[in-house]
């Protein structure tokens, strides 16, 4: 009952003309940006976020959210076209969208795409829905010593689903770890004593988040593709076979053959999504296989199989809704764009967790409900159009002009938080430690989640000591911690045993 | 025994947590009157996960058989002939770029600045357009000022071009 009368309420606070205009300018930016190869849908969104400090809280998070969700989706658009995708989960799709295309079949591809997107999106929106409110309810029973180990679990696990192998990661707990000591920097919440200030002033406040986030995902890949600038001209190289347009019929029967595959991507997408650590593209690839292996005929995949670009579509896009579920149930962002909408929370005065599900129950519901329009109507009224056109677009993305602009967005984007000349040479600082880490295969995303999971770490394992009077059995004595904590030590384990076989045999 | 890149990587890492250990933690935590038990646990963390790196890209050299080494060695040396050291020169100038217009950002203005900046780093990376180049490095950084002095009301870094743009449009 309170479920349905939350969410009536949310639906009544949400729908505004301008949260829809909202989460269509987001969807848009979102599908232009993630359609251009070399940048992604989080770089968007970690671009948008100081331009939206001053927009009111639901708007501001719900046009973020349309932009990750459109970004995630426009990867396979050029993927399809001309066989560069966008971002790293549409390549699964290229793998089918792009032989399609060359067929003269390109509008197909785009609008199974499309179409799986939607679904996917949807039943992972659906699944956010209604699994939030319970687990956040079992979330609010956990105590210092449990969020604390949860933390521990989460950063082990990421670590242990993102890397290959042993030598990932060992690389991949480093990067933990840098992440936890540039958490470190600035006064200590608990004392407010200076820590690894070294006599800096600036230094007090810590290093901001949003300047952490550009810095090392924005920033440094402007200096990464400064390098390879010459290898991202999309030449276009479709061959003289002449377009064929879908009829209302043929888009039916593409509906019905890949219908089970559609459903099956979504509840993986959705399942996956909602682990932290687990991004769009092990969506996107696990999608795919599974959508293989149970075709009668698997041969027919990679020579543009419809089944083949719906699979990883609706499993890439069905991440997107589920990746938050850790974040308002629990506090912890399971995902890059999920960190940065907990940044997006946090500057607009709510700290996502359990709690926001009783203190903003009302938002909240108001957020699903926007997130279930933005497929829906971004879909229609935003991807649909741009399609149609994104042949002659995006072949024509300059790109000595978008890595100087973005670059200069990157600087504007951090001086608006605090106006401080130091937040941009911290920045600049940080895209080059971000520069040099991507070039030496460290991994970023662990560190950013560790520099932001970091203080709650700290904050939660120094409450539960000061509980305990500085006794560290009280991590063993919670069932729960204990569990968490074991489950963390042996993921890492048994990954690096798991992954060192497979080095072996391969 | 022959240290590849990966195991100079953790032996830098290893040395970063030893100067923590004995140098950072205790001038910059402990001498400023902050708890000492986070900073090294998760120094720990950081030496025990580069002690596992450092042995798994020795251990990971050793394993590679001479056959896989021999290849291995033929194909970075035929990349290194193919590789021409302008992609890097190219990172090297962009970040120059960025430290001088950061550095004189605060004195001579937004504007003027960024104009400069984003003139120079269109032409690094390879546009020879000059219509192009020029009216990016104006207009960009114009609608970027308008928006901020405008939309937003906040202001960016101001000098001689904001002082004139301020007195010409917005009376000030």
């Amino acid at each position: 009952m309170d479920f349905i009368s939350n969410l009536m309420k949310g639906i009544d606070f949400a729908l505004s003309f301008t949260n829809i205009i909202g989460i269509l300018i987001g969807y848009f930016i979102g599908v232009v940006v993630g359609a251009t190869p070399g940048l992604m849908a989080t770089t968007a969104m970690v671009l948008m976020l100081p331009f939206t400090f001053t927009l009111d809280p639901l708007f501001a998070i719900a046009t973020l959210m349309g932009c990750y969700k459109g970004g995630v989706y426009a990867g396979s658009i050029t993927g399809t076209l001309f066989n560069i995708p966008g971002t790293p989960e549409a390549a699964a799709t290229a793998l089918d969208g792009y032989p399609m295309g060359q067929r003269g079949e390109e509008l197909r591809a785009l609008e199974i795409d499309l179409f799986a997107s939607v679904i996917g999106g949807t039943f992972s929106n659906l699944l956010l829905l209604f699994t939030a409110a319970p687990l956040a309810f079992i979330a609010l029973k956990l105590g210092p010593p449990e969020v604390a180990a949860l933390i521990f679990f989460s950063l082990t696990v990421v670590v242990s689903l993102m890397g290959d192998t042993p030598l990932e990661i060992w690389k991949g707990l480093v990067s933990v770890g840098g992440g936890l000591f540039i958490g470190m920097i600035g006064l200590d919440a608990m004392t407010t004593t200076r820590r690894y200030g070294f006599g800096i002033v600036e230094l007090d406040k810590g290093i901001g988040f949003i300047t952490c986030i550009i810095g090392l995902l924005a920033l440094s890949e402007v200096l990464v593709q400064a390098e390879a600038i010459t290898s991202l001209k999309l030449s276009d190289r479709r061959s003289r076979v002449p377009s064929k347009k879908p009829t209302f019929r043929s888009r039916i029967n593409d509906l019905k053959v890949c219908a089970v595959d559609i459903l099956r991507s979504s509840l993986l997408g959705s399942l996956l999504g909602a682990l932290p650590g687990i991004g769009a593209t092990t969506a996107a690839f696990v999608s795919y296989g599974e959508a293989k292996r149970a075709a009668k005929n698997p041969e027919n995949f990679g020579k543009g199989d419809v089944r083949g670009i719906a699979a990883p579509e609706a499993g890439n896009n069905a991440v997107c809704a589920a990746s938050l579920i850790p974040l308002v149930t629990l506090g912890i962002p399971g995902s890059v764009a999920a960190a940065v909408l907990f940044g997006a929370f946090m500057v607009q005065g709510m700290i996502p967790g359990p709690m926001l599900m009783i203190t903003h129950a009302e938002f909240l519901y108001g957020l699903f409900f926007l997130m279930i329009l933005t497929d829906i109507l971004g879909g229609a009224l935003v991807a649909y159009p741009i399609i149609r056109v994104a042949r002659y677009i995006f072949r024509r993305v300059d790109y000595s002009l978008l890595f100087p602009i973005v670059t200069v967005f990157c600087a504007v984007g951090v001086y608006a938080v605090d106006f401080s000349i130091f937040d941009i040479k911290v920045l600049l600082f940080l895209g080059v430690l971000g520069y040099l880490m991507k070039k030496t295969n460290f991994n970023i995303p662990a560190l950013v989640l560790a520099f932001i999971l970091g203080p709650i770490l700290e904050r939660n394992m120094r409450t539960a000591l000061l509980i305990s009077q500085g006794n560290p059995a009280i991590f063993i004595k919670s069932p729960v911690a204990a569990a968490l904590l074991i489950l963390g030590v042996v993921s890492v384990i048994l990954s690096l045993k798991r992954k060192k076989r497979k080095v072996i045999t391969i | 025994m022959k240290i590849g890149r990966e195991g100079k990587i953790a032996l830098g890492l290893i040395a970063f947590c030893l100067i923590n250990y004995f140098y950072l933690i205790p001038t910059q935590v402990v001498q400023q009157g902050s708890s000492p038990v986070y900073p090294l646990i998760v120094n720990t963390f950081i030496l025990v996960s580069s002690i596992g790196y450092f042995y798994q890209s020795t251990l990971r050299r050793k394993r590679v058989s001479e056959g896989e080494e021999f290849e291995e060695k033929k194909v970075s040396s035929t990349e290194k002939g193919e590789k021409s050291i302008k992609p890097v020169l190219r990172v090297i100038a962009q970040t120059a770029f960025i430290i001088i217009w950061v550095t004189v950002l605060e004195y001579v203005g937004f504007l003027l600045s960024s104009m400069v900046f984003l003139a120079a780093s269109i032409i690094l990376y390879g546009s020879r357009n000059y219509f192009k180049i020029i009216t990016a490095s104006i207009l960009f950084p114009l609608v970027i000022y308008l928006l901020f002095k405008v939309v937003l009301k906040t202001a960016l870094p101001e000098g001689i071009l904001e002082n004139l743009l301020g007195s010409v449009f917005f009376g000030q």
